[in-house]
Parts: structure tokens; C-alpha cells; sequence
């Protein structure tokens, strides 16, 4: 029982080590994630903003129901350019409407003509586009795993504000 | 930006560079325990006029050499490299160091919402949610509620309103659009000014927010608590500015943000910014010894 109890005293102390080597690598990958989030919600509110002012309705034809790694195919007739296949991205809208739409069905779609961009949007369901977050998930996550575990062993964020002997020696403190 | 225009708009940015070190280090000098970490300037003023001198020199330059009106970008190399420094140099200071951040108190907190309220009415600020709107209603609120009362804040609760101060400037920071405005081709000498002095202000607070978020959620645990006991009366003091200043300046700034709104002076966001950052220096330096009961 007392060999059960040093061992599990042995492994926290060794995870404790652990986080205090690790912490300042999760501060950067805070930092990153942060980036992260703001490159991909930036990039997110230009394109709901782009197709909100220069995007063009047209009448597509789905050619595949099943989605690839860009996402449903549809192809078109664009004017002075003939036949154009353009991508419905599927993480922006519920698997209801996704699993609604079926080859050969015309549907009509949002695309930015301008920007040579092979992504096109569901016209009837553009407020999906413009309410979808999912972009936050991914870097969120790395954010919330940064996070915990900085939170395990906060010293270095003090570093600069407090001196070095107040952060790593507890004896230097003084008793309140 | 012009070539003139940036010429204004890095002299702004070293102005302010000047004035954060010294609202910084004015509340270090007071402070007999943090006088080993702060360093003064040597004559700030002799500095800042040679900044002057430089900036009128550069501007004489560029017009000399017929080159005034020349486009310049982030994309441009100098100027990249310029930004990498400039970047290293904030990261080193303001973020790993503690020379640049302004001390604040609860009067400032006070005077910054009230602003950016005022922002707001006027159409120069959007919030973007509802919950921003009722979050940013509760803070003013309690920012009201703790200028009657007369007794210090629990550090953790200071700690959570300097971290709603950094994310007001955060906001800010987001809404101006800085890569847009450095990019706009009819920002006037006036507005690269501003600019400056606003650009390397938020940017600074936005950066730290990133250090202090952590911070903050750090605390959830007690034995982290100790931490803060140091680090707080650094950023957040309890000796408030004279009532009678106070007041006039937040009312005086109110008007202000009220008449570029409209008379369009400067863009909307980066007046009330410029307002939000005078508030905050101006505020930290006429702190007078009037501290909060324990």
C-alpha cells in the first residue's frame, strides 16, 4: 500500500516536472492558436463579406451528392466562360441539407466570379455561412490545451513583471 | 500611406513609445520596492524633441527628393524589416518586460468604457453580439458601482477588470483595421499621426491581453494566487486620479469623440482609440494620492 502511495507520488511529481518543462512552449502555442484563430476568422468574414457584395447567383446542377476533400460538386454555365465546376464546402451547413441534396438536383448558389475561387455557396442557405463558427474549433482546442496545462504551472508568465527569486524560491517570499 | 504620411506615422509611434516609458516609470519611481526594475529616461522631453526634429528632417527629405507621394506597403522590404524591429522591440519591453504598460486605475477603467460607449451612440464603435452589448452594460455598471464605493477591490477581482480593459482594447485594436488603414491611400498627415500613436498602443495592450488571459485563467487554482499579489499593483493601482480632473477630462474626451462623429475629423474608431489612449496616460499621470481603504 505504502510502495502503491510513494509510486503515486513519484508519477505526479514527474507529470508536475512535466508541466513546468513544457509551459513555455504552451505559451507559444497559445499564442499560435490565437494567430490562428484570427487568420481563419478574418479569412472566414472576407469571404461572408465578398459574397455579400460582389457574389453572383446562378442555377447549378449537384453532380455528385457524395462530398470530396473540397466538397459537393456542382457545375454551371458561367457566361463568356461556358461550363464551371465550383465546390459546396459541407461544414458550413447541417447534415440535413446536405443529405437533401442528391446528383442532378439544380440548386441555386453564391460564387465570387472575381476572385477565381473554386468555393461557392448555397444560396438559399447563406445565414449557415454567415452564423458558422467552425472555423474557432480547431484552434479553440489547441487554446484550451495550452491552457490547461500553462494553468498547471503559470511561473513564466510572470517572468519580467516579478523578480525571478519571488517566482522560483518560496523561501524569498515574504510571509503575510 | 505616402512616404509623408509614414514619415507622421512612425513619429507617432516613437512618441508614444516615449510617453508609455514615462507613464510607466512615473508610478515605478513612486514605488521605492520597484525601483530596481524601472529605469528611467534620461529627459524625455530632449528625446521627444529630438524625434521632432528627426521626423521634420525625413519629411523635409522626402519632399526634397520629390518621393513624398510614393506608395509605401507592408510588403515593401525596409519597411517589413522596420516591422520585425519594431515587433521585437515592443515583444522585449512592453511584453516580456514591464516598461511600457501604463498603470491604470479604476477611474481610468471608468472613463475608457464611458468612451467607448460614447463611440458607440455616435456609430464610430459597433459590438458585434448581443452578448458583447450586455457584457460591456454589466462592466460599466460595476465600473460605476466601484467609483462610489470607497474600498479597495480583491486582487483577483482587479485582475478581472484589468483583463476586461485589455479586451475593450483588443476590440478596439480589431476594429481599426490597422492592415487596411496602413494600405488606404487617402489616410492625410493628420490621420498617419494618430495612427501611430494608436497603432503601437493597441497593438501593445492587444499582445499583453494574450499574456494576461492566461494569467487570469491561471487563477483558478489557489495555489497560482500568490502570483498576482505582486504582479497587480503593478498594472492596476488603487490611488485614483482628482475627482474634478477626472471628470473633466472624460467629459472633455466625450465632447470630443462627439464632434469628430460629427464633423468627420478622423475616422471614427481611430478618434475614439486616440481618445480611449489619451484618457489612459493622462489619467495615470495625474494620480494624486488618493487610495482606496483596505
Amino acid at each position: 500500500m505504502l510502495t502503491l502511495r510513494t509510486i503515486g507520488k513519484q508519477v505526479l511529481q514527474a507529470l508536475d516536472i512535466f508541466f513546468f518543462l513544457v509551459s513555455p512552449l504552451m505559451i507559444l502555442m497559445f499564442v499560435i492558436a490565437v494567430i490562428i484563430l484570427l487568420d481563419y476568422g478574418g479569412r472566414h468574414y472576407n469571404l461572408v463579406k465578398n459574397l455579400q457584395e460582389q457574389g453572383v447567383e446562378a442555377q447549378a446542377e449537384v453532380v455528385d451528392a457524395q462530398p470530396t476533400s473540397l466538397g459537393i460538386p456542382v457545375v454551371f454555365n458561367q457566361p463568356d466562360h461556358g461550363e464551371q465546376y465550383l465546390f459546396i464546402k459541407v461544414d458550413y451547413y447541417s447534415p440535413g441539407v446536405i443529405e437533401s441534396l442528391h446528383a442532378g438536383d439544380q440548386v441555386a448558389i453564391l460564387y465570387l466570379p472575381e476572385y477565381n475561387d473554386s468555393r461557392a455557396v448555397l444560396a438559399d442557405h447563406f445565414t449557415d455561412v454567415k452564423h458558422w463558427y467552425g472555423f474557432a474549433v480547431e484552434p479553440l482546442g489547441m487554446m484550451l490545451v495550452a491552457c490547461l496545462a500553462v494553468i498547471v504551472h503559470p511561473e513564466v508568465l510572470y517572468i519580467g513583471y516579478i523578480s525571478g527569486d519571488l517566482i522560483f524560491k518560496p523561501e524569498a517570499r515574504p510571509k503575510s | 500611406m505616402t512616404l509623408e504620411v509614414f514619415v507622421l506615422f512612425m513619429l507617432g509611434m516613437a512618441l508614444e513609445v516615449v510617453w508609455m516609458w514615462e507613464a510607466a516609470h512615473v508610478q515605478a519611481q513612486k514605488k521605492a520596492e520597484m525601483a530596481s526594475v524601472a529605469q528611467m529616461l534620461p529627459d524625455s522631453w530632449i528625446i521627444q524633441a529630438g524625434l521632432i526634429m528627426l521626423a521634420g528632417a525625413a519629411f523635409g527629405g522626402v519632399h526634397l527628393l520629390g518621393i513624398d507621394q510614393v506608395y509605401t506597403s507592408l510588403d515593401d522590404g525596409p519597411v517589413f524589416l522596420l516591422f520585425t524591429l519594431i515587433g521585437l522591440f515592443i515583444l522585449i519591453t512592453g511584453i516580456f518586460g514591464s516598461h511600457l504598460m501604463p498603470p491604470i486605475n479604476e477611474h481610468s477603467v471608468l472613463s475608457i468604457q464611458l468612451l467607448v460607449a460614447a463611440g458607440m451612440l455616435t456609430g464610430a464603435v459597433q459590438l458585434p453580439s448581443i452578448v458583447l452589448w450586455a457584457l460591456g452594460t454589466f462592466m460599466l455598471l460595476l465600473s460605476l458601482f466601484l467609483l462610489l464605493q470607497q474600498r479597495s477591490l480583491p486582487l483577483i477581482l482587479k485582475a478581472l477588470v484589468y483583463a476586461w480593459y485589455l479586451a475593450l482594447l483588443l476590440g478596439l485594436s480589431v476594429m481599426n483595421g490597422d492592415t487596411a488603414l496602413f494600405s488606404a491611400r487617402n489616410l492625410n498627415l493628420t490621420s498617419g499621426f494618430a495612427f501611430g500613436v494608436v497603432f503601437i498602443f493597441l497593438l501593445l495592450h492587444a499582445l499583453f491581453f494574450i499574456r494576461f488571459f492566461l494569467i487570469v485563467c491561471s487563477l483558478i487554482l489557489p495555489r497560482n494566487r500568490k502570483f498576482i499579489g505582486y504582479l497587480i499593483p503593478r498594472l492596476f493601482g488603487d490611488e485614483q486620479a482628482q475627482p474634478l480632473p477626472f471628470v473633466i477630462i472624460t467629459l472633455g474626451l466625450i465632447a470630443a469623440v462627439w464632434l469628430n462623429a460629427h464633423f468627420n475629423l478622423l475616422p471614427g474608431v481611430l478618434f475614439t482609440s486616440l481618445c480611449v489612449l489619451v484618457s489612459t496616460q493622462v489619467l495615470s499621470r495625474s494620480i494624486t494620492g488618493i487610495e482606496r481603504k483596505l
